[in-house]
């Protein structure tokens, strides 16, 4: 009799221990669009863990700083800029895996590249020559729509405010394409990733002026409301999303992103951006 | 006045009089309507311009709402496109079509309505000039080709400080047009250098007349709007039917008028025919009996009723008179006793002969004389001899032929007129009532009873008495030789 109610009891423990766990992400594209990129890999985890994963798109990096702070967010999406700010500004922050993705070279790398481009029908072939023009970043918080551009600006002494005619914030990596085509700006910071899938949507009508060192791609961090050892689990779960997993199609499909899923690496991997933040950065017209 | 007229007239008068009170009534129903239709124009062109200034309203109020939130005014100090358009797209509708953020250079940060189209220069653009100097403008002026409603504010950083404009715009085109006066009847056009629209496939408005808005002078020139009727089918169906009736009340009476008149032409014709029988009746174109023939044809023609039995009582009326005429004749030329005409027939017979033996015709006379009647009535007394004067005319009546003409001459004489009989004949005759009279036997007289006759005939250029004495002459032979006697002239 004993015996039977043990074995209950241990059939019945996971489900007494499941969990709600909220997965946070940053809006790089249309919420909607990263609501569905997202679907597959919460089921995964959700699945894997007999817990509940449930995804949040939050308004801006702001609000996703913010609910990190206030805990009411367990894990989260962010990118290295993000990463590095919070670690410095949280050092509890838990640092579980690197999102991998494919290069245009057909390695698997946990690197990505900003570019600054133009169009060719501007007949601008370096930033140089730019002066004047209309100039867009996507937001001051991202890491290749603004903090590499910046970076790669300073690096050739440009203030962009002083620099361009106009400098405008468009949020999106796509709509930093979408203003080119429409002749809106004249030069835009991108994604390696969001130019590619430019050039095939739109062919080879794009100029890289500028491209930036390679930029570790995104992090998955988990707050201090998970503990260490289901870190490590979720972790390693990341880390086991085979390359063909439906996780994988949906980002390609919805956002375009070419996913190969997740690295174990180290908190000392996004070391080198911190030399970016120290950069100079123009925040706005002298 | 001649009946016919005082019956036009009075007919007329109450005609006219019937007429002209329906026709004050049309009118009357006719100004109503008119009033009623255009107190409706009226108030649906008053609810045209309360929609139009709720348009502008909408306007202003998208831009106040807009210019009041923090986040547009960070969004325009850090050109944040993407935040811009992501509030702008919210207030987008069928009254805001256009939402442009603009900074102070003149350059737009952000379109609602078109999410990668900003970075353009429209400094030039006099709405973007008005608004910076003004602080606002609302008026018409170009946005992206179109020409616009717009209004355009200034945005300022803690109410102090000019960051940027906002413009908020609604396209004038066919649409705005037709949903001012949806609902209505009316019309409205919109006319610039430009364009001209229309809220209907009617291009002429129908009275006319400007929208009343307070809108700043624009770069667009010529820019108004007219409203008023976009058809007037209504009001020409009021005035059709006006017309209609008035039409149909004048033909009506024409033809009320001519039908009068010949009713009365008819009724009165027949009536002046019967009356001009009378005329002519008393003024002697007409005897008795022709005034009964012509009002018999009278009669039998198609005649109304109420003539037909005036002509009728007429008609027997004539009759009688006749019958009195003739009674009254046959008395005045009878002799009582004897039945036969009287002296003064005779003569008219006799004068009649006379004429017609002028144009070739002749005859012949008797002079009869009943012999020693003196006696007879001496004798016998007056009641046998007028016994023997009543059977001898009987005799002698049946002694003659048919047209011959025997009279009672005076006393016991008589007088025959015999046409177309020569001297023979007329002796041949003479001698046959002779021997009749001769012959008869009387009931209350015993004795014989004889004639003596006297003959002549007619000679050239005999009057009543040359031929009458000569008959006499030829009687008195006839009693000189014996009586019972016929003798006749030389």
């Amino acid at each position: 009799m004993l015996f039977k109610w043990m074995i209950i009891a241990l059939l019945l423990c996971p489900f007494l221990h499941a969990k709600e766990y909220v997965f946070a992400t940053y809006p790089s594209n249309n919420p909607e669009k990263i609501m569905r990129a997202f679907a597959p890999l919460m089921e995964y985890l959700s699945a894997d863990t007999n817990d509940t994963f449930k995804l949040v798109v939050t308004k801006d990096y702001d609000e996703l700083f913010l609910r990190i702070e206030e805990k009411s967010i367990d894990f989260a999406w962010v990118n290295t800029k993000s990463f590095v700010q919070l670690k410095e500004k949280i050092p509890s922050l838990r640092y579980l895996a690197t999102y991998l993705e494919h290069s245009k070279n057909g390695q698997i790398t946990p690197y990505y590249q900003s570019f600054i481009v133009t169009l060719k029908s501007l007949h601008v072939n370096a930033l140089e020559e730019a002066k004047g023009k209309h100039f867009a970043f996507t937001d001051k918080d991202s890491t290749s729509g603004y903090a590499y551009p910046m970076l790669m600006l300073e690096e050739r002494h440009i203030n962009p405010y002083v620099f361009f005619q106009k400098v405008f914030f468009l949020k999106k990596h796509d709509k930093i394409v979408e203003a080119l085509i429409n002749r809106s700006i004249d030069v835009g910071a991108m994604s390696d990733g969001t130019f590619y899938n430019a050039v095939a949507k739109y062919g080879d009508q794009f100029t890289i002026l500028a491209a930036s060192e390679p930029i570790p791609l995104d992090a998955i961090v988990a707050s201090q409301n998970v503990s260490k050892e289901e870190s490590e689990r979720i972790a390693e779960l990341l880390e086991r999303i085979p390359q063909d997993a439906a996780s994988n199609k949906a980002f390609e499909e919805f956002l375009g992103w070419e996913s190969a899923g997740f690295v174990r690496k180290d908190e000392r991997f996004y070391e080198p951006f911190k030399r970016i933040l120290k950069a100079r950065i123009y925040e706005t017209v002298p | 006045m001649k009946l016919y007229h005082k019956i036009l007239f009075l007919t007329l008068v109450q005609l006219g009089a019937i007429v002209s009170f329906g026709i004050y009534q049309i009118q009357s129903l006719y100004v109503t309507q008119k009033m009623a239709f255009n107190q409706k124009n009226l108030i649906q062109s008053e609810m045209i311009q309360k929609r139009f200034e709720e348009k502008l309203e909408q306007l202003q109020k998208t831009a106040q709402i807009l210019t009041a939130s923090q986040e547009v005014v960070t969004g325009i100090i850090s050109n944040d496109t993407d935040m811009l358009y992501n509030w702008s797209k919210l207030f987008l509708s069928a009254s805001t079509h256009k939402i442009h953020f603009i900074d102070l250079d003149g350059t737009i940060i952000s379109r609602g309505e078109s999410e990668f189209r900003f970075g353009d220069d429209v400094s030039k653009r006099f709405y973007v000039q008005q608004a910076l100097k003004n602080d606002t403008f609302l008026g018409i002026d170009n946005v992206d080709n179109k020409e616009c409603l717009i209004f355009a504010k200034r945005i300022k950083q803690y109410g102090e400080k000019p960051i940027g404009l906002i413009s908020v715009a609604l396209i004038i085109d066919d649409d705005l047009l037709a949903s001012l006066v949806q609902g209505t009847t009316m019309n409205i056009a919109y006319h610039s250098e430009n364009q001209t629209l229309s809220a209907t496939n009617h291009e002429a408005l129908i009275d006319a007349s400007s929208l009343h808005v307070m809108l700043q002078a624009g770069s667009v020139k010529e820019a108004s709007f007219t409203i008023g009727l976009a058809s007037d089918e209504e009001l020409q169906a009021l005035k059709e039917a006006r017309t209609n009736f008035f039409v149909s009340i004048g033909i009506a009476l024409i033809l009320f008028v001519f039908a009068l008149h010949f009713t009365l032409l008819r009724h009165l014709r027949e009536y002046q025919s019967l009356s001009q029988v009378l005329i002519d009746f008393y003024e002697d174109r007409l005897d008795i009996k022709e005034v009964g023939t012509t009002i018999k044809q009278t009669m039998n023609e198609r005649s109304t009723p109420e003539v037909k039995k005036i002509a009728e009582a007429l008609f027997n009326m004539s009759r009688k008179v006749a019958e009195t005429q003739d009674a009254l004749e046959h008395l005045s030329s009878t002799d009582q006793l004897t039945a036969l005409w009287n002296r003064r027939k005779l003569e008219e017979f006799l004068e009649q002969k006379l004429k017609e033996s002028e144009r070739g015709s002749f005859f012949s006379v008797l002079m009869i004389d009943i012999d020693r009647f003196k006696t007879i009535n001496d004798t016998c007394g007056h009641e046998v001899g007028d016994h023997v004067l009543e059977i001898t005319a009987r005799l002698m009546r049946q002694s003659i032929r048919t047209g011959d003409m025997l009279g009672r001459w005076g006393g016991e004489e008589f007088l025959l007129i015999l046409p177309q009989t020569d001297l023979s004949g007329a002796c041949v005759i003479a001698e046959h009532i002779r021997t009749n009279v001769k012959e008869h036997r009387f009931e209350d007289y015993d004795h014989t009873v004889t004639v003596s006759l006297g003959v002549a005939t007619y000679r050239l250029s005999d009057t009543p008495n040359t031929i009458l004495k000569r008959a006499d002459t030829a009687l008195y032979r006839a009693k000189n030789n014996g009586r019972d006697k016929v003798e006749h002239e030389d």
